[in-house]
């Protein structure tokens, strides 16, 4: 307020000072119904806050689920006695010269020759089996006869039960004492002692191309969450006449003319959200460091609509806020059509607004890091096609819009998008992989058509969660 | 306990109820009396009023501090009460009225009436004149803001506050007469 222009007469210059510092109390239930409509809004971003975290939550239970289910497994398979001590070796140390795997229930004894371990109980009654394969072992000292220290697992297969299973890696056993008395857990009865030849000068240089192959394809599922910003943007001068219908809405019996030549502008805004998706993935390595990735997503974004007017139909018991997602949808013009237009308030709405998105992304990666762990950095576009949205209104005075893909939507069936993410995994049970993957994603066509009064290019940061499995 | 407005603006950031409640009870009776003006119906006033203390508590992060805090409610108050009356002025849209002659060349005084016989003189204008005349006369604006915010001429702005003069010193003179023959006939 810059101050009144000058007073022609002293007229105006009366009421402005007999008005001056006057108060007046309101009545009480102006305070209550403030606090109440405080209280409910307070009630809607935490419900908002509270479903974000519910997604987030799944996802950390997902993760939780997979990891607790590794190591159950690994524990069960993972604990022997070695000297009459209990060894945990899902953490095997560095190898040095040997390897092996404790299959038979029993004692064996063992002597210490030149850093290999012999069987020393050729008269115990269970050492047939053991010494035919210590024969086996036998070659593969002659082989390694003047190995290097430092090991590493070549894939090694032995024949039990007719199928080929892969050894384990466990401990070295090198550091004991010769005629050390090595005892197996009950509970790891059928395994088998296997003495690893130590290749490591042959595999330093064939290990990077045995990863890769050992990562040839893969599929899974991923579940998302994270951000929705629709980027909303709208440049034209929006009025009541042009955001509905410009041919339906006539107030019969006001002032036509009216409407028309001074039609209400609408401040229409869409603010940004969450979103939660659903996937199955698959993908295969290109490389030795490339990988691509494809899949099918269904996704479901959240963002929140404001408008400031509302239109009031016979056709209608709600009122129906002006928007210009509503301009030809014939739902709504109907209900806004000659002769049943009441009236229309200016009014603060909130509207919750949800899309639906399946998606197809494909993407390339580039593996940083390749052991258990590994991570890799990916990028890619996903062609999103749109289901529909729905505008809801959760005080239910207004009119909830359901709005489907076709001519009536002012969003494209389909649009594209560019993803940009780091992928964590964790290897576990040979075949299994985590995932956990920090994403970008933007927009590189708008979602709205042109013939739209406004515009949305959502993006949005996420993580999402996954397990997948390794075809081999 | 009376808070600073400082305190107040930082407690309703942070949503603090008490504060709200605070905010509300400090600034409330200013406010009320301009949503009066601006309407025809207490009910009306009590609506501008319930969404104007909203919009501040949902803006107030937004607060800056170049104006002061009753200022700034006071905007936010006089445009809730716009949009409350735009619609009725869409309905009865504001044309040029023709020049109005002044009912009397001498001025008017206004010592004799009370707060409340004033707010009536102001809720008995047609909608638009009341408007131009709230925002022009007690709230100070030009007429050429007041054009620009209601989206009219500001030869219509003119004309519209001209009427409203003519109307308030017509029933202002009549009061007036009419309190002079009460106290001849005493």
């Amino acid at each position: 307020m810059s101050g009144p222009e000058k007073f022609d007469d002293e007229f105006g210059k009366e009421w402005r000072e007999a008005f001056d510092d006057f108060s007046q109390t309101p009545p009480p239930a102006v305070w209550e119904n403030i606090d109440r409509e405080l209280t409910y809004r307070k009630m809607i971003y935490y419900k908002k806050s509270a479903r974000l975290f519910q997604y987030l939550s799944a996802a950390i239970l997902l993760l939780v689920g997979f990891l607790s289910i590794y190591i159950i497994f690994l524990n069960s398979n993972n604990q022997l006695l070695q000297n009459n001590r209990l060894i945990d070796i899902s953490h095997p140390k560095p190898l040095t010269e040997s390897i092996f795997k404790l299959d038979t229930l029993g004692n064996y004894f063992f002597k210490k020759q030149g850093g290999f371990f012999v069987s020393d109980n050729s008269e115990n009654s269970t050492s047939n089996s053991f010494k035919s394969k210590a024969q086996i072992d036998e070659k593969s000292k002659i082989d390694n006869g003047n190995s290097v220290s430092g090991l590493v697992v070549p894939p090694i297969y032995t024949k039990a039960n007719s199928a080929l299973v892969k050894l384990e890696l466990l401990e070295d056993l090198s550091p004991l004492p010769p005629n050390a008395n090595i005892t197996i857990a009950a509970n790891f009865e059928n395994h088998e002692i296997w003495r690893v030849a130590d290749y490591s000068y042959l595999m330093k240089k064939s290990k990077s191309k045995t990863n890769s192959e050992k990562r040839v394809m893969w599929a899974g599922i991923d579940l998302g969450s994270g951000s929705f910003d629709p980027n909303y943007q709208s440049s034209a001068v929006t009025t009541i006449n042009n955001s509905i219908s410009p041919n339906s809405l006539q107030f019969s019996g006001a002032r036509t003319d009216a409407i028309e030549s001074q039609s209400p502008q609408i401040e229409e805004s869409m603010s940004a959200g969450s979103t939660v998706s659903l996937g199955l993935n698959f993908g295969f390595h290109l490389s030795e460091k490339w990988s691509l990735s494809s899949g099918i997503r269904y996704n479901l974004s959240q963002a929140t609509n404001n408008t400031n007017v509302v239109v009031q139909s016979t056709k209608v018991q709600e009122a129906i806020p002006a928007s210009q997602e509503f301009k030809n949808i014939n739902q709504v013009n109907n209900a806004v059509s000659s002769n049943s237009v009441v009236k229309y308030d200016f009014q603060d709405v909130e509207l919750s607004n949800e899309f639906q998105f399946a998606s197809l992304p494909i993407s390339a990666g580039y593996l940083i890091y390749n052991k258990k762990f590994s991570v890799e950095l990916n990028a890619g576009v996903a062609a999103n096609f749109y289901l529909g949205n729905k505008l809801t209104d959760s005080s239910n005075e207004f009119a909830d819009v359901s709005i489907g893909p076709g001519g009536q939507s002012a969003y494209k069936e389909v649009s594209f998008s560019g993803l940009a993410g780091i992928e964590l995994g964790y290897l576990f049970l040979d075949r299994f992989e985590v995932i956990v993957q920090p994403n970008y994603q933007q927009s590189l066509n708008a979602l709205t058509k042109e013939s739209a009064e406004f515009e949305a290019s959502p993006s949005g940061f996420g993580v999402s969660t996954g397990l997948r499995y390794r075809f081999k | 306990m009376a808070f600073s407005d400082e305190e107040l603006i930082k407690e309703c950031v942070k949503g603090t109820a008490k504060y709200q409640k605070a905010l509300y009870e400090k600034y409330s009776a200013k406010m009320y009396p301009i949503a009066l003006r601006y309407s025809k119906m207490q009910q009306e006033a009590e609506d501008i009023l319930q969404e104007a203390f909203i919009k501040v508590f949902k803006n107030i992060e937004n607060f800056r501090q170049d104006s002061s805090l009753p200022y700034w409610i006071k905007r936010i108050v006089i445009n809730t009460a716009l949009n409350h009356q735009r619609s009725k002025l869409y309905l009865y849209p504001m044309v040029d009225v023709s020049d109005l002659k002044s009912n009397s060349a001498k001025e008017v005084t206004l010592s004799s009436f009370s707060y409340q016989e004033l707010l009536d003189l102001i809720k008995r204008l047609p909608s638009g004149c009341q408007v131009i005349f709230n925002l022009y006369a007690i709230e100070g604006y030009k007429h050429h803001e007041i054009a620009t915010m209601l989206e009219i001429s500001e030869g219509t702005s003119k004309s519209q506050y001209a009427r409203a003069k003519s109307l308030l010193r017509g029933w202002v003179e009549e009061n007036n007469r009419i309190n002079y023959e009460r106290a001849g006939e005493i």
